[in-house]
């Protein structure tokens, strides 16, 4: 016999499971209907991997330009979730990508006396920016901010759901991007 | 007392580079000290005021002490709503974009901002940016999936920031960033492109006023951030960074970051 209880859950399951399938899209205008996507379009870095991966690399093409941020004559671009272009504008008619700091999870920026503040979910990644050939980590203060191990897919937490489907394990990594 | 910084700044800095004779790879960093700290556009969640650095999450803000640059130390956090999404510090007070309305806190004491009023509205809020005791704020049905049709400038003067009173709205399309330089008011309105205004002031005190003519309208600048700074303009424009100079109207363009 079906108890009520049970009929109950059911009731609750369907509707989660609808709810899901309609909402889940980034409010930022990007809207992806995750019943469309595999598991293995979603990459997933375990925190040590996600923790070696920050790193200056050579300039790249700006894909979704999101806030921005003028220090001098240098212009830093956010990457939603990807990181950090750092532009050399000094020559406003024919400005310059220096470089691109590659931070999952980064959203947002800010300089004091040369050292640029970054956050990578939750934790704040200090970069030593005076020598702009040399930039680096000098500190990372891990578990700052409030995590959210799926921010770059969505913008609710969605964890347990990704979990259960995919296999992936919010206590021990992230997933950063969504592959094309 | 900022550009006066920045002139002795490049001042010395040229007087080093005549007579050490060159090195011109050493002059970027030394123009960078010169400012201690950048600006950011409205969109932001961190801000840096003196010697701390205020970052807002969620339903939290942060504080951090970076009197060491280097080495920010974590100091309290304070509870906030949980619906945050932007950061403008101004004078001694911050003020704090939520979905569910603009909430002001006296900084006056660092370490230990402190709520002093609330400005609610209906729920959809984005940034707030603040110039001569006005705080101009964008809501827009785009943010934070709150399924309504609001889309509008809200005008707040907030001369007594524990006393926040409405001055006008103005009906956007779908606004996100905005910036302030002097009288002249931009805003990123989605589809409807970049719209400039003209900000002219009047009254003093409780009484401060403000009326805005539209200058400007740019449609085909599909903007999300933007930073207004001594007549050169910068927004985030999607796939690029587009740059403008605005000391005469229509704006020209200097050029795409791609």
């Amino acid at each position: 016999m079906v108890s009520k209880r049970s009929i109950l859950y059911a009731a609750l399951f369907s509707m989660l499971s609808f709810s899901f399938s309609a909402c889940c899209f980034d409010c930022g205008g990007n809207e992806t209907y995750h019943s469309e996507l595999k598991c293995s379009d979603y990459r997933y870095l375990s925190f040590e991997e996600l923790n070696s991966s920050i790193a200056v690399v050579a300039p790249r093409e700006i894909e979704k330009a999101a806030k921005i941020y003028t220090y001098g004559d240098w212009l830093l671009v956010n990457e939603r979730n990807k990181g950090i272009h750092i532009i050399d504008n000094s020559n406003r008619t024919n400005p310059t990508k220096k470089a691109f700091i590659q931070l999952w999870g980064n959203l947002d920026i800010a300089i004091k006396d040369g050292y640029l503040y970054a956050d990578s979910f939750s934790d704040l990644v200090v970069f030593d920016f005076r020598d702009i050939d040399n930039i680096k980590v000098v500190t990372k203060k891990e578990k700052v901010f409030p995590m959210n191990n799926y921010q770059a897919i969505s913008s609710d937490d969605y964890s347990f759901w990704y979990d259960k489907r995919c296999g992936f394990d919010s206590s021990k990594g992230v997933v950063v991007e969504v592959k094309k | 007392m900022k550009k006066i910084t920045i002139t002795v700044g490049v001042s010395l800095l040229l007087l080093l580079a005549s007579c050490g004779g060159g090195g011109s790879s050493a002059s970027s960093a030394d123009v960078k000290l010169a400012s201690p700290q950048g600006q950011a556009g409205s969109m932001a969640r961190f801000s840096i005021v003196g010697d701390y650095l205020y970052t807002v999450n969620e339903n939290q803000m942060n504080l951090f002490d970076i009197s060491d640059a280097s080495s920010p130390q974590s100091l309290s956090k304070v509870h906030l709503p949980w619906d945050v999404e932007t950061l403008f510090a101004y004078k001694e007070y911050l003020y704090i974009g939520a979905s569910s309305g603009l909430y002001i806190y006296d900084n006056s004491i660092p370490t230990q901002p402190t709520s002093l009023a609330t400005f609610t509205h209906a729920q959809s809020c984005d940034p707030v940016v603040v110039a001569e005791d006005i705080a101009y704020v964008t809501l827009s049905s785009g943010s934070n999936c709150m399924n309504n049709s609001i889309n509008r400038l809200e005008v707040i003067n907030v001369h007594d920031p524990k006393a926040p009173t409405l001055i006008t709205t103005v009906d956007m399309w779908q606004p996100t960033g905005l910036g302030i330089d002097n009288n002249t008011l931009f805003i990123c309105d989605g589809d409807s492109g970049l719209k400039i205004f003209d900000l002219n002031h009047s009254g003093e005190g409780n009484k401060t006023d403000v009326k805005l003519s539209a200058i400007g309208h740019e449609s085909a600048i599909n903007c999300y951030d933007v930073i207004a700074s001594n007549n050169h303009l910068i927004v985030s424009n999607g796939k690029d960074i587009r740059q403008f100079d605005y000391s005469a109207l229509p704006m020209v363009e200097l050029g795409r970051i791609k």
